[in-house]
């Protein structure tokens, strides 16, 4: 409805969002996790909030079999983690009620963080695992021709039980993550990109420096002042053209 | 008369008329939000409160700025030819505006106020459907076409007489008076310039508006917020700019002593040029993604954009009724108390410019209560009293002294009285933008409940003033 008021007003095409994109985080922020239990890798039992209390926790999906997305996401948030300063857990969701926890155990084995400290691999059962994407966002449809899962890559950034942040895609930067867990730390995230691209920003921070550099949405801030100055000027411009006509001395006008 | 100026004095009187109709329409919503706030249970639909806010806040903001723009074109045409039919062309856009916005609010329950701030009026989550939206932009398109044409029309009367740097007066900061410039000229083409800057800004929003509900781009935040309020807060500020340029061309007749413009006048007045464009960043204290330096720059802005004009304006009104035999009507005693209002409520906007002040202010009642005094006990009073001395001047005729003592009495005590219920509640910390308050600020109920008496008594003065001058304006117009 609000696409076709758009195109009545201004009569142009438009694009329509691929069905399958991945979750916009505006719209999940805030929604508190479903507190489900999880089989943990280990065999043992643990409820979500166990695993969100105390420390923030990221919590990303994957399933054992996957050939395509999981395994990068998985070493790219490593990575990430291993530069970030503070202490935070990691949970690795699956989604495939085929998986068991040898699986779950052999994945994390072959991503090379068996062994490290705050990584969790858990199985959520079919309905939990539907309740935890209601609030998410994060889809997943099985493909019978490429015998795989499709979905997308997502981190989400969770704090005392609430999303705080998401991270849609197949990596994850060392610098979102340290900016997202500075947040759960109560310091003001300055800026963050949102997903897609995002037109005439002002700013743009870097958080490698946490300095704000122009962009062009400053630009833009600036342009109806210039914008007024130039109409003024033409328009006394032509006006001063016209003038001489009936100029007189009074102040009054004749 | 010639034939020209009885149509601008025509098309003025109608401009004023609706003024008369408009605003106790809008000071009825205003009394109707008051009083869902003044409950102490929640109301059965709170979205409604949401919806007239946002007509009521929109309604008094247009209302108040047509009625200053109308207000100065007539006095301009002492001096130069601003055109009644873009006048009377502005006078239809508008009235088709305020159907719109009427359908947006009340048929759609468009509730994401007059500064519809970015994603708001796009995801409203089941509160107005999506036409509402499609509606009240639309109004806010056709109006601000309408008073952008009407803008520079006006800056073209005045380009026919004065030069650019004439009108703002330039030459007086060196040492040449010549040529003399009345101050409603320099007023009105620094506020006209500034009125252009917002409404492009407001073209800008609209745009990236519409992009972003057709899905093709990702609009940021932070930059909608920044032009929402560039449009906003300079349409606001010139409103009251625009009065005041009233004020100081019909008070000297009162006075019966000259009011010029000179050096002082001359920069304190052209600086606005260049300030109101920083001083908005103000409503941005809250946004963290905003630079430091950048809020630091709003707040000597806000200081500065006011200071200069204020105590340029409040020496220049004291220096004028200071032993002068002033001929206290309506309308003079309207425009001084209308300078006091602006002063008053221009302090307190100061105080809440401050950043560290903001920090703690800006969500609670005390925002209202500062612009709700610049503006019903500061440009109110201004047009008031300028349509009380445009009656007397087209449509001479007495009342009885004592009654018009009452009617200003009515309109003072009603005005500072609800104003004062708004500071009395943000200085206790109750949120605005409630439309029930929770129980731990439910003592915002009682102050609501207080300012019903004061809107009674205030719109007790609105009626007696309406059977004063409204009389005497239609009268006017149908002579």
């Amino acid at each position: 409805m609000r696409t076709c008021v758009v195109l009545l007003i201004l009569g142009l095409p438009m694009a329509l969002p691929a069905p399958d994109s991945p979750p916009i985080e505006d719209q999940y922020l805030y929604q508190a996790l479903p507190d489900v239990p999880l089989k943990l890798s280990d065999g043992s039992e643990a409820r979500l909030s166990q695993l969100s209390s105390g420390k923030p926790l990221l919590v990303t999906f994957v399933f054992t079999r996957c050939a395509g997305i999981c395994s990068p996401l998985l070493r790219s948030l490593k990575g990430a983690a291993a530069k970030a300063e503070g202490g935070f857990r990691i949970l690795a969701i699956s989604f495939d009620p085929r998986d068991t926890p040898a699986d779950l155990s052999a994945l994390a084995a072959h991503v090379g963080v068996a062994q490290k400290q705050g990584w969790n691999f858990a199985i959520a059962a079919p309905a939990d695992m539907q309740r935890i994407a209601k609030v998410t966002g994060f889809w997943f449809q099985w493909d019978s021709t490429s015998r795989q899962y499709d979905h997308p890559g997502l981190v989400l950034v969770v704090d005392r039980g609430r999303i705080l942040r998401m991270r849609a895609g197949g990596t994850v930067p060392a610098a979102f993550l340290q900016e997202a867990l500075e947040e759960t730390r109560g310091k003001l995230a300055k800026s963050y990109p949102l997903p897609g691209k995002v037109a005439f920003r002002c700013f743009q921070y870097d958080p490698a420096t946490g300095e704000l550099a122009f962009d062009w949405g400053a630009v833009l801030m600036l342009l109806p002042g210039g914008v007024a100055i130039v109409l003024a000027v033409v328009v006394f411009r032509r006006g001063r053209t016209r003038v001489r006509i009936s100029m007189k001395n009074s102040l009054m006008w004749p | 008369m010639d034939a020209a100026m009885d149509r601008i004095r025509r098309v003025t009187l109608v401009w004023m008329i609706t003024a008369l109709v408009l605003f106790p329409a809008m000071t009825l919503l205003g009394y109707l939000i008051r009083r869902f706030q003044a409950s102490p249970t929640p109301a059965a639909h709170p979205e409604w409160f949401y919806s007239l806010l946002t007509l009521h806040a929109l309604g008094m903001v247009g209302t108040w700025f047509v009625s200053s723009m109308a207000g100065v074109s007539y006095l301009l045409s002492r001096y130069v030819r601003p055109s009644p039919a873009v006048s009377l062309g502005a006078f239809f856009g508008t009235l088709a505006g305020v159907v719109l916005v009427c359908l947006a609010t009340v048929g759609g329950f468009f509730g994401a106020g007059w500064y519809f701030l970015f994603p708001l009026p796009l995801y409203p989550n089941g509160a107005w459907p999506a036409w509402a939206t499609a509606l009240f932009f639309g109004a806010l398109a056709l109006l601000g076409t309408s008073w952008l044409v009407w803008a520079l029309d006006v800056l073209r009367a005045i380009s026919q007489r004065y030069s650019l740097s004439a009108a703002l007066c330039l030459h007086y900061l060196g040492a040449s008076t010549e040529p003399e410039v009345p101050p409603i000229v320099l007023i009105t083409t620094v506020s006209l310039i500034v009125c252009i800057s917002g409404l492009v800004s407001a073209v800008i929003v609209l745009v990236l508006f519409a992009a972003h509900w057709a899905g093709w781009l990702n609009v940021d935040a932070l930059l909608m917020k920044n032009l929402t309020f560039l449009f906003g807060h300079t349409l606001v500020n010139i409103s009251l700019y625009l009065g005041l340029g009233i004020v100081y061309e019909v008070l000297p007749g009162y006075a019966g002593r000259p009011w010029k413009t000179n050096r002082i006048v001359a920069m304190a007045w052209s600086s606005i040029l260049f300030l109101v464009l920083f001083a908005y960043f103000h409503h941005l204290y809250m946004d963290f993604a905003q630079p430091g330096w950048v809020q630091t720059l709003g707040q000597i802005a806000s200081y500065f954009l006011s200071l200069p004009a204020a105590a340029v304006t409040i020496f220049g009104v004291l220096n004028l009724i200071y032993g002068a035999s002033m001929r206290w009507t309506p309308a003079s005693t309207l425009f001084v108390l209308g300078v006091l209002g602006w002063a008053i409520g221009g302090v307190a906007a100061v105080i809440d410019a401050t950043v560290a002040v903001n920090f703690v202010f800006h969500n609670t009642l005390w925002v209202p209560a500062h612009f709700h005094t610049y503006f019903l006990a500061g440009l109110v009073f201004f047009v008031l009293g300028f349509i009380d001395h445009l009656g007397r001047e087209l449509s001479p005729g007495e009342e009885p002294k004592g009654l018009s003592k009452f009617t200003v009495a009515l309109l003072v005590v009603g005005a500072y009285g609800f104003v004062a219920t708004f500071y009395w509640s943000g200085a206790s910390s109750v949120p605005r933008r409630f439309a029930a308050y929770p129980d731990e600020v439910m003592r915002g109920a009682a102050h609501a409940r207080t300012s019903l008496v004061f809107i009674h008594v205030f719109l007790l003065g609105m009626i007696l003033y309406l059977w004063m001058a409204g009389r005497r304006c239609v009268r006017a117009l149908f002579s």
